[in-house]
């Protein structure tokens, strides 16, 4: 038995899978695979998944990550790349897979991007957004793992914080926390974000780009 | 700009998987390319819709034409709803996005009276006129066309549909389409599609079937126009084994009720209990054989990566070779990992044998439709079980594990007295009681029988169609009688709402007259009335009110065998004279063996050039 990180996008229509909804998705979609998946053992085995981590219903990924275990060892990565991609459904593209370097806990943070691709009188809009961030206070409401709701200002997790405007469209780039200990979602950030610019909140798209290690390192 | 607009908006709504299409399987044409697109519109929410078979035939059979796409449409849940009319975005196929009036056809299945008001407010978010007459005379707008079990009695919907597709669909569908798709193609009028439509065995176009009333508002007349046919005919597919079958079944994102890979495994059922339309609408009986449905689910297993597979049917235990059929499923399900479901067991034929098998299929829930507590009362609906059988196949539960059961009743049914109600109870308890006087039973365990007992509605096309329905008040008592008189805690009832049911009862046996109905309760805010939480009831005695139509007539009254009754016109193959037979043996409380026993001639066979597989085969159990 090996474990094996497979590494794949969640664009377009598929970000709107839940995550427990891709779960089940993805099983079935090795189900029509021949790939020697590992279940775990007992009374009602069920197949082993690890997602590193799940992303917000609405955001699109380019790079999410999940580990499994094969229990033929002689299955190659190349093989599990093409079955995977000869099943999959729109938007779920198999990119690589390899071996597992480090441990799901090492993702801390994520590089996100969010562009805003048509709002009204877009200059002024953008304008906004950075005269926003720049105040340093965006406050959001985070459930607490206790069930309890804390506020917390995303600005003091915020880095690397870049706004530009072309061709009439806004984009954003910017790393927050994410990971098992504590995450900053991006979608609560946004409409954070959209309701002090104080316009209905405009048609936009979120995309984390790559999962990041505490030194800001591409997670592998 | 409609597909931006919907892009929009998804973020802003429950579950948004449900309208975003784009599911494993699901087929997507290039629309200048195909001849004709067909919307499969079901009147409720996208789990319950998806969980259909139905639709699952149909789209695939729709797709297998190069020139034609078939997509699917459910009724948008509340919130989706709301804001759809907000920002007038129209209801859409999922597949293309496009709205319901860039189709060239619409369809509905029609699976419970109860999703009537959906049909109007789905057509309504389509923009696209509710009633058939005002649809223009051209083919520009869609065709509206509906099938499904409730066209059984077509008649409460005949104003808002131009065409229903009465029976089976698999031949019917296409033979439908090809004629739309010439009639398109040389641009004649829409009148004129439907007159020839009319044509094909199987349609019934409504507006061509005049309907004249006697004074006290049952049906003088029934006269067809323009060559359609007197009686329209059911149709019936003949062979299972060689009629289409879909390879791939649509995988839905979200969980949705049955989630599963579907296999109905034989049409039709032999029993005959007399209150079940679905057993006389669906005759005559036709089985699939084992290597067909062998053959055909591994391959859906395949496609779908499904790990569970559902035998479905009326009454699975009555399949001839249920216990090769298992066997031979079993042998490549098991080391693949998919659990068989066999829902639809009967006590009867329960056997030991079979029992053996489905230990090997993962133990579900228990449960028997005993249907009413006495055996008199179960001599009078003609379900042809003893109290024997339930209790020993209970003790065979009990001893092989299981603690609890539920039990299915029915109350209100004819010539019930309270002495039959109160057998529910009796039944129950002695299920009880055989628990604990089981060695065997589980340890430390105790035993739970939860009884849900719904409420007798008559419905066409079966022996108890001229039948009164118990008045609400009347159910109510029952209900409270079995309350009052249950002594234990192991034993939990679950009613039926009985508002929901007299209103199915209403609408079963309904005429055209009640078109007006349906819409003045749509406009008074009734949709999704199968739902307990959405249903409004008020809303609808507004609508009877509005529309001077007496609920009493359709659901309380007691028909004559000479009224005119308004399905007469539908021919389900069930011979009149048959249903009267039946009817009277019923008062007699006398019973009909099922149809391997005997022939009880009851016609549909006529449909089917004479054959019926129960005829042919006598495998009995």
């Amino acid at each position: 038995m090996r474990s094996i990180r497979i590494w794949f996008t969640k664009k377009d229509a598929s970000k709107y899978i839940s995550h427990l909804d891709l779960t089940r998705c993805l099983i079935r979609a090795f189900r029509r695979t021949d790939i020697p998946l590992w279940y775990t053992e007992g009374f009602n085995p069920h197949p082993y998944l690890v997602f590193g981590l799940p992303l917000p219903l609405g955001v699109e990924g380019l790079r999410e990550v999940l580990d499994i275990r094969l229990t033929d060892d002689s299955y190659t990565n190349e093989r599990v790349l093409s079955e995977l991609n000869r099943v999959t459904v729109p938007g779920i593209e198999f990119l690589e897979v390899a071996e597992p370097i480090e441990k799901n806990l090492a993702i801390n943070k994520a590089k996100y991007t969010v562009s805003v691709p048509d709002v009204a009188d877009s200059k002024l809009f953008y304008s906004k957004i950075k005269e926003t961030v720049e105040k340093g206070e965006i406050i959001i409401e985070k459930k607490t793992k206790k069930g309890g709701i804390k506020e917390i200002n995303v600005c003091e997790h915020l880095t690397d914080f870049n706004c530009s405007f072309d061709n009439n469209i806004i984009n954003m780039s910017f790393i927050l926390p994410a990971g098992n200990d504590f995450t900053v979602n991006p979608v609560s950030f946004c409409n954070a974000l959209f309701s002090m610019v104080g316009e209905e909140t405009p048609l936009h798209r979120i995309v984390r780009h790559k999962l990041l290690t505490k030194n800001l390192l591409e997670f592998k | 700009m409609l597909k931006e607009k919907i892009e929009r908006i998804l973020p802003l709504v429950q579950k948004p998987a449900r309208y975003t299409g784009g599911e494993l399987n699901s087929v997507v044409k290039d629309k200048k390319t195909v001849d004709i697109r067909f919307a499969f519109c079901f009147p409720d929410t996208y789990e319950i819709g998806m969980s259909h078979l139905g639709i699952k035939i149909l789209y695939s059979l729709i797709n297998s034409r190069e020139n034609y796409w078939g997509e699917r449409v459910f009724a948008p849940d509340t919130d989706m709803e709301k804001i759809m009319r907000e920002r007038d975005i129209p209801l859409f196929g999922l597949e293309s996005r496009d709205a319901l009036t860039d189709f060239d056809a619409v369809g509905f299945t029609l699976q419970y009276e109860l999703s009537f008001t959906n049909v109007l407010n789905m057509l309504d978010l389509g923009k696209i006129p509710l009633r058939s007459q005002d649809r223009g005379d051209t083919l520009d707008l869609p065709i509206i066309v509906a099938g499904g079990p409730c066209v059984c009695n077509p008649e409460p919907l005949a104003d808002f549909i131009d065409a229903f597709q009465i029976g089976e669909g698999e031949e019917m569908m296409l033979e439908f389409l090809d004629l739309l798709n010439d009639y398109k193609k040389q641009g004649k009028p829409r009148k004129e599609f439907l007159i020839a439509a009319s044509k094909i065995e199987g349609i019934y176009v409504p507006s061509l079937y005049d309907v004249e009333y006697n004074d006290d508002g049952t049906i003088k007349s029934v006269t067809a126009r323009c060559g359609a046919p007197e009686r329209v005919n059911k149709r019936v597919v003949s062979d299972l084994d060689n009629i289409f079958y879909p390879e791939n079944f649509v995988v839905p994102f979200v969980e949705v009720v049955h989630d599963r890979v579907v296999h109905e495994i034989f049409r039709g059922c032999i029993r005959g209990c007399r209150f079940c339309q679905a057993g006389f609408w669906y005759r005559p009986i036709r089985e699939k054989s084992v290597e067909t449905i062998s053959k055909q689910s591994q391959r859906l297993a395949c496609t779908t990566g499904y790990d569970e597979l559902s035998l479905c049917s009326l009454s699975s235990s009555d399949y001839t070779k249920i216990t090769e059929l298992l066997e031979e499923l079993l042998g490549w399900a098991s080391p693949q990992k998919i659990n068989i479901a066999l829902p639809s067991l009967r006590i009867d034929n329960f056997s030991d044998e079979l029992k053996e098998k489905l230990a090997l299929v993962r133990r579900s829930g228990l449960t028997f439709a005993a249907e009413a507590g006495t055996q008199r009362m179960r001599n009078v609906i003609n379900k042809n079980i003893t109290e024997d059988e339930i209790l020993s196949t209970c003790r065979k539960a009990f001893t092989g594990g299981w603690t609890a059961v539920k039990l299915y009743f029915m109350v209100g049914l004819p010539t019930e007295t309270d002495a039959d109600v109160i057998g529910i109870n009796e039944l129950s308890q002695k299920v009880v009681n055989e628990f604990y006087n089981n060695p065997d039973k589980p340890k430390g365990k105790g035993v739970s029988v939860s009884a849900g007992v719904s409420s007798f509605v008559p419905k066409p096309c079966t022996p108890f169609q001229w039948e009164p329905q118990d008045t609400k008040e009347e159910l109510h008592r029952k209900q409270q009688l079995l309350l009052e008189t249950c002594t234990t805690k192991k034993i939990t009832f679950r009613f039926h709402n009985t508002d929901l049911t007299f209103l199915e009862g209403v609408f079963a046996r309904g005429d055209r007259k009640l078109c007006n109905v349906i819409e003045a309760a749509y406009n008074n805010g009734c949709t999704f009335d199968s739902w307990d939480d959405k249903f409004n009831y008020d809303g609808w005695m507004k609508a009877f009110d509005e529309c001077g139509i007496s609920t009493q007539f359709y659901a309380n009254r007691r028909r004559s065998y000479e009224e005119i009754l308004p399905w007469d016109h539908i021919n389900s193959g069930i011979k009149k004279s048959f249903l009267i037979a039946e009817n009277e043996k019923a008062k007699k409380a006398q019973t009909t063996g099922h149809c391997r026993q005997q022939c009880a001639s009851c016609g549909s066979n006529s449909l089917n050039g004479g054959k019926c597989d129960a005829l042919n085969k006598n495998m009995v159990h």
